[in-house]
């Protein structure tokens, strides 16, 4: 197989002899000077096009010639220019935006037919300005909950931001800010995500036919990019929400040379109630904040710098002076990205990366004689070199290398009971090296035939220092083996093809299929049916063979009436290898001096659908319908007996219906419905009695259907008329779960025995959060 | 995890709850086997039954669920005990089945088989020897000095795997030994070291009517208090593995019960054949404490 693929790219890269040029250079928005994204540039001519990469930069190399070069992006006017290409060509292009009014929703902000012309499959992108007209909880958007609208991507539960792709656990995405790795994309407890919407400039999120140069996740990529900070004049933006306010800063350091952003969030329900608080209760209180920063170093033409950071906190703090209880939860994400650009020459493009990712929590509760602190955490060292290759219009070669050194501490605890102190032993780190080569070809083979291949090896080794606890069949230590620096635990070494495939039947139809292979060196480890902070990172060891899938999909796409309408068809299988669980019947303190690797369990699991998409991109009235039909399952030797069972986030139905009017300039109205099948539970089946208590005998896992999810909400934006002056502004108002549907969030038997008069009472109970709940959010720029 | 519950009914103030009609699908009818033999004392055994879910248990409920007609044998290895049924008005459900011929000792092997309908179901449990506690002391809550905890003070053995269940008797009030929440502990993290261990008050599922469901009573105070003025006698039972595993699944069932969270739990029988239950051997050691205001 390795030597085939080999074959194929030395094929593909052949010279093709004949007198060509070269033309790139970034594109710009003319305002701001910040490099644009996925912006399209398209060659009348050849019915032929490229895009910019992440950082605004493009390449064609052509037969010398007259062309017409279009280049568009959502948003913005769109530039034309005739190139006569006698020689090699730079040229930087700027563009104007639209005149500030309300923009049509367009969930790729792409070229018409992108979705129809490239090779890739079930990938999304996401302007942040069009998420913003969408209702809201709370007041805050939320990039991630307007993911989970799309088909194939499955939300965490109510109002939570985490989401499920394709039957993968929440583990299996790779998200990237700026290249680095967040670890928790959620804030208090997953119900909003840790991106700010004024400091982000572009999504990308990949749920299928993952390119090569993506890897170390299972199941999606999610390509958060920040923006880069107004080179031309300084500016600001911000809202005043419900919960929390944001503002935003960015401008010219030196003008067109180096330009700043900083953006920061912070929740203020703490300190409004603080006057309100029982004296008893000082001290208690939940906050979150984020803080984004960037600076952008234009040096010349060919290089640039970045450096963007992300530190971001939740704090929930409980103090009762009464009970003499105290406790305190603080939990974060911190990033730091540090980037280089550089153009080798007009055909090469080259980013050295060095980033640094920390997750961490810890848990402090103290009452009376009793004190408990538990510490977890996960940061890694990661150096990237990628390079874009572009020798002609028909490649666009990518290949590049990635090291990453891993530290992690899934849990480290201890505490004191009276005057007895538990040291439960010196804290276990878990070191590995996790190293990536890859190189990935997308090729045009003729007007029908594009294809996208790609290889990634990869290895990853788990090192010391490092003590193993050797457990009996009572689960207590017996032992334990000691590794010294750098002794190697275990190694692994895999190679991870890539491969998909586009045939044109016309304009505005093609077909599509992808096959990728991943491998997954890192895993979460969740004690519970939810993701919480207290989930621990764990890479694989000895003891975790590392998680492996491979999904097939095949995809039809047609555009309708100019482009004004996307549909597409997608049907994929997914299985999983090696995930992991807990043993069952196993509790935190397990985790006590031991290996947590110790207490997991291994299985399998698989996950097929059709998801089916239509969308209207232009005209007053633009949004989209996304559905899935999907089932994913689980099956682990020593859960539920061996028998194969649903996954919590298996939904056979999942719908999405989202809406947007322009009533006119200053005015828009929109609207989202969502349907899904209930989530998969286990209930008990019998009811017994242990010394005169009720206890249950619960069913098969993940056994019985809580109640469909539906909810509708609606939002209305107007602008407030600026009269030529800086200040824009809107207002936002968003009116969530508008019927007011109680959509279960958890049921439980709720039981009253009264033993002495023989008589016991079961009453089935249904906790729903949100009920209707309208919210205000007042944005502004200027 | 119990904390996380509250975390997140503090955070969530908009949730609402609400009454559901509940149809859960019914599973196999099942024995249930609750015995124990502890040293010096002569075996007893519950048999019930396993009963689908419904919204209201009454007495024909209650009684259907209990077996009358089982023939129940302890073994010591030489000697046999086959119980007999007898009615115990301090522990539901009424009706138990007692031996007459085998008392427990420390360091013996019991075998147990029931046999219902001509199935048969079998366990095995050992006594262990048993840990003196070195002293007790009661430490009044912080804000009221006249009701508290009793704190236990003792040497685990040398020996790794010491599996404990403590039980309290208040003299004069409690009929029983009424094992607090949590009631089983291990010397995993104090192997060979003088622990300290606080016990709250045991509960009396009989009592269920007197508090409420915060568990407080009419006047307002938590069940698992000890008042200043109560005698109580501690038992601090020393319990083998499978019996600790059996007791440690029961509480943690309690717990992640009422969290939406976690993974249910099942209890982990000892009994062989398809009934669910324990059937446990117990060394007990007593101590006795007279709580006066410190």
């Amino acid at each position: 197989m390795i030597h085939r693929v080999g074959v194929i790219f030395l094929l593909f890269t052949l010279p093709l002899f004949s007198q060509k040029y070269t033309i790139s250079g970034y594109i710009k928005d003319k305002n701001t000077g910040e490099e644009l994204p996925h912006c399209n540039v398209y060659i009348e001519e050849l019915k032929k096009g490229t895009t910019t990469n992440n950082y605004g930069f493009y390449s064609i190399t052509l037969n010398a010639g007259v062309y017409t070069l279009k280049i568009s992006y959502i948003g913005y006017e769109t530039e034309t220019k005739k190139i006569y290409l006698t020689q090699d060509t730079k040229l930087n292009i700027s563009l104007s935006p639209k005149i500030y009014s309300m923009q049509e929703v367009d969930v790729y902000g792409e070229k018409e037919n992108k979705n129809v012309e490239s090779t890739e499959m079930g990938t999304f992108r996401l302007p942040v300005e069009t998420i913003k007209e969408l209702p809201v909880l709370l007041g805050e958007t939320d990039i991630l909950k307007t993911l989970q609208l799309l088909p194939g991507v499955q939300s965490g539960g109510e109002g939570n931001s985490g989401f499920y792709v394709r039957g993968g656990g929440p583990d299996q995405n790779l998200i990237l800010l700026d290249n680095a790795i967040v670890y928790n994309p959620g804030h208090l407890f997953g119900f909003f995500s840790v991106f700010n919407s004024d400091a982000i400039k572009d999504i990308t999120l990949i749920k299928g036919g993952m390119p090569a140069n993506y890897g170390g996740r299972l199941s999606s990529v999610l390509d958060v990019i920040m923006k880069e900070g107004n080179m031309k004049e300084i500016k600001g933006a911000g809202g005043i929400g419900l919960i929390a306010s944001r503002l935003t800063l960015e401008g010219p350091i030196i003008k067109d040379t180096v330009s700043f952003l900083i953006s920061g969030r912070r929740t203020y329900a703490d300190v409004v109630l603080k006057p309100f608080q029982k004296k008893d209760r000082r001290g208690s209180g939940y906050y979150f904040y984020d803080l984004n920063t960037k600076i952008n170093y234009r040096i010349n033409d060919k290089d640039r710098i970045f450096l963007s950071g992300y530190f971001g906190q939740d704090i929930f703090s409980f103090k009762s002076k009464s009970d003499s209880f105290m406790m305190k939860f603080p939990w974060g994400n911190a990033t730091l990205s540090l980037r280089w650009n550089h153009v080798f020459n007009q055909k090469i493009f080259q980013n050295l990366t060095f980033t640094y990712s920390n997750y961490k929590y810890k848990f402090e509760a103290e009452q009376n004689r009793f004190a408990f602190i538990l510490y977890s955490g996960v940061s890694d060292y990661a150096l990237s070199l990628d390079y874009t290759y572009l020798p002609n219009i028909l490649h666009n070669i990518k290949f590049g290398f990635k090291y990453m050194f891993h530290n992690f501490t899934p849990s480290s605890v201890s505490a004191r009971i009276g005057e007895t102190n538990f040291n439960w032993d010196a804290i276990t780190h878990y070191y590995a090296n996790d190293f990536a080569i890859y190189i990935n070809d997308e090729y045009d083979i003729n007007e029908k035939l594009k294809i996208s291949v790609g290889l990634r090896p990869t290895l990853f080794q788990h090192i010391g220092p490092f003590k193993r606890y050797i457990i009996d069949h009572q689960n207590r230590v017996v032992d334990s083996i000691m590794y010294k620096e750098f002794e190697t635990i275990a190694f692994y070494k895999n190679v991870e093809p890539r491969g998909s495939l586009r045939y044109a039947i016309n304009n505005s139809t093609s077909i599509k299929l992808s096959y990728t292979q991943n491998y997954q060196y890192i895993q979460l480890a969740s004690m519970s049916s939810n993701t919480l902070p207290t989930d621990i990172w764990i890479p694989a060891t000895d003891k975790i063979k590392p998680q492996f899938s491979e999904q097939y999909s095949a995809g039809f796409f047609k555009n309708f009436k100019q482009d004004k309408f996307e549909t597409s068809a997608e049907v994929y299988y997914k299985n999983m290898n090696n995930l992991i669980d807990y043993k069952e019947g196993l509790t935190s303190d397990n985790n006590i001096k031991n290996n947590p690797d110790n207490n997991f369990t291994f299985g399998k699991g698989k996950s097929y659908g059709l998801e089916l998409f239509i969308k209207k991109r232009t005209g007053k009235l633009t949004g989209w319908v996304g559905y899935t039909l999907s089932k994913t399952t689980r099956k682990f030797p020593e859960i539920n007996n061996g028998k194969e069972y649903p996954a919590k986030y298996d939904r056979r139905h999942d719908l999405s219906v989202v809406l947007s009017y322009d009533i006119n300039n200053r005015m828009n109205i929109s609207a989202v419905f969502v349907y899904a099948t209930g989530d998969a539970t286990t209930m008990p089946e019998n009811v017994f009695f242990i010394e005169g208590r009720i206890m249950y005998e619960y069913g098969e896992r993940n056994s019985y259907r809580l109640p469909p999810y539906h909810r509708a909400d609606i939002s209305f934006t107007y602008i407030f008329p600026n009269k030529g002056k800086r200040w824009n502004s809107s207002l936002n108002v968003s009116i969530y779960n508008v019927y007011n549907r109680k959509n279960p969030y958890f049921i439980y038997i709720d039981t009253e025995t009264d033993l002495a008069n023989n008589s016991v009472t079961m009453t089935g109970k249904q906790v729903s959060l949100f009920p209707i709940l309208p919210s205000i959010t007042y944005n502004f720029n200027f | 995890m119990r904390v996380f519950f509250i975390i997140f009914l503090l955070v969530f103030i908009f949730s609402c709850e609400k009454e559901i009609d509940l149809k859960l699908p019914a599973g196999e009818r099942k024995p249930v086997i609750e015995g124990a033999i502890e040293t010096g004392e002569y075996a007893w055994v519950f048999v019930t039954y396993t009963s689908p879910y419904f919204s209201k248990f009454d007495s024909t409920t209650i009684f259907n669920m209990i077996e009358t007609k089982a023939t129940v044998i302890v073994s010591d290895g030489i000697e046999y005990d086959t119980l007999k049924p007898v009615i115990d008005i301090y522990t539901f459900p009424f009706f138990k089945y007692k031996g007459s011929r085998i008392k427990g000792a420390e360091g013996k092997t019991y075998f147990l088989k029931v046999i219902i309908d001509g199935k048969e179901y079998t366990a095995q449990t050992t006594i262990p020897y048993h840990v003196k506690v070195d002293s007790l002391k009661f430490r009044p809550d912080e804000n009221v000095d006249t009701l508290g905890f009793i704190w236990l003070y003792l040497k685990d053995p040398d020996t790794a795997g010491n599996y404990y269940r403590g039980f309290t008797k208040v003299l004069g009030k409690d009929s029983i030994y009424l094992h607090p929440f949590p009631s089983v502990f291990d010397d995993r993290y104090f192997n060979g070291k003088s622990v300290e261990y606080e016990l709250y008050r045991g509960r009396n599922p009989l009592e269920d009517n007197k508090y409420n469901e915060q568990g407080l009573d009419s006047s307002g105070v938590g069940r698992w208090y000890f008042r200043v003025g109560e005698t109580v006698v501690v038992k601090i039972c020393q319990i083998d593995y499978a019996h600790y595993c059996f007791w440690y699944s029961v509480e943690q069932q309690y717990i992640t019960d009422s969290n939406p969270f976690a993974t249910p739990t099942s209890l982990k029988s000892n009994i062989k054949g398809g009934a669910i239950g324990i059937w446990g051997g117990y060394a007990p050691f007593y101590d006795t404490i007279k709580i006066t205001k410190p």
